[in-house]
């Protein structure tokens, strides 16, 4: 039989599950075995375990003070338009110089 | 995308450089908050996040509003942060540097600590797409339609890289010694317990 027909949850069906990704026709049945069935239960609880424990683990969280101080955030702001400023002074200084350049009369090649 | 973005797009199109930094104000934290949990570093996620601003306005003319201003800026993090972690192939973190407290609740600070910083670990030598799935819904909490948009996949397959990713942890979870205690930790503890066991 097709895994896809076979109603016997795989484990990652209940990822889906807890992600509310489920199809509705397998919910009902893992919704049953929820009821039922300590080892699915499990399975069910411990992935939504690991999920919090991932969450509570996120590297930003250490960071938290730096990630909102205003001081540093314009530091980085400051630093950005810095860099997007210079680029945009060379870009016109270079369309400058080609339509200067264009004024010119082109070489014809040696005399 | 709010009118206001959009209008602040086209300034910065036409030529108004200084529109730009009120794009950067305002995304600058998510995108921060995005690099640093792929790098696990916080200089870097700055370097990062300073490198994709520049090159979103290199590329602003080719960002025509059909995902939003935040997915565009996601994917140029996330690609960005890709080719730097390449490039610089080096462990951000080694456990041998985890402190150790010596207050009296150092050992639940200490074991989770330890717990901590293995699980990040982990996390960061998942393969680059099932990490990328893996943060932005976990830590992003981003619907799979926003997900498959920046990572440019199929719905399905970013679904498919968020479960083997997840699969992959609880397989580690079962395997590595500092973290087969993670049963042990109450489900119904909060961050603001954590906070208090860390300091």
């Amino acid at each position: 039989m097709e895994k896809e027909n076979n109603l016997i949850p795989e484990e990652d069906w209940w990822i889906d599950y807890l992600e509310g990704e489920i199809e509705r026709k397998k919910k009902q049945t893992m919704d049953l075995l929820l009821k039922y069935s300590i080892t699915d239960r499990k399975i069910l609880n411990n992935f939504s375990k690991m999920k919090t424990l991932i969450q509570i683990t996120d590297p930003a969280e250490k960071f938290t003070q730096e990630l909102i101080n205003p001081k540093r955030l314009k530091k980085l702001e400051n630093k950005i338009m810095k860099a997007i400023n210079s680029i945009t002074k060379k870009e016109s200084r270079m369309s400058k110089k080609k339509k200067l350049f264009s004024c010119l009369p082109q070489k014809q090649g040696p005399i | 995308m709010m009118n206001n973005e959009k209008d602040l797009i086209e300034r910065v199109k036409l030529g108004h450089t200084a529109s730009f930094s009120k794009l950067v104000r305002k995304h600058q934290k998510s995108l921060l908050r995005l690099a640093m949990r792929i790098t696990n570093d916080l200089q870097s996620a700055e370097d990062i996040v300073q490198e994709s601003f520049i090159k979103a306005f290199k590329k602003l003319d080719s960002f025509e509003g059909r995902s939003s201003f935040k997915s565009w800026m996601y994917r140029i993090v996330i690609n960005t942060a890709k080719n730097k972690l390449r490039k610089h192939k080096k462990d951000h973190l080694d456990i041998a540097k985890v402190q150790i407290s010596t207050s009296p609740i150092a050992e639940n600070s200490l074991s989770f600590h330890v717990f901590k910083e293995v699980l990040q670990k982990e996390i960061q030598k998942l393969p680059p797409r099932q990490k990328m799935a893996l943060i932005l819904r976990v830590f992003e909490e981003l619907s799979f339609k926003e997900i498959a948009d920046i990572m440019a996949c199929p719905y399905d397959t970013a679904k498919a890289n968020y479960r083997h990713a997840l699969m992959k942890l609880r397989h580690q979870f079962n395997e590595r010694k500092e973290l087969k205690t993670w049963e042990d930790f109450d489900q119904n503890f909060n961050v603001s317990q954590l906070t208090f066991m860390e300091n």
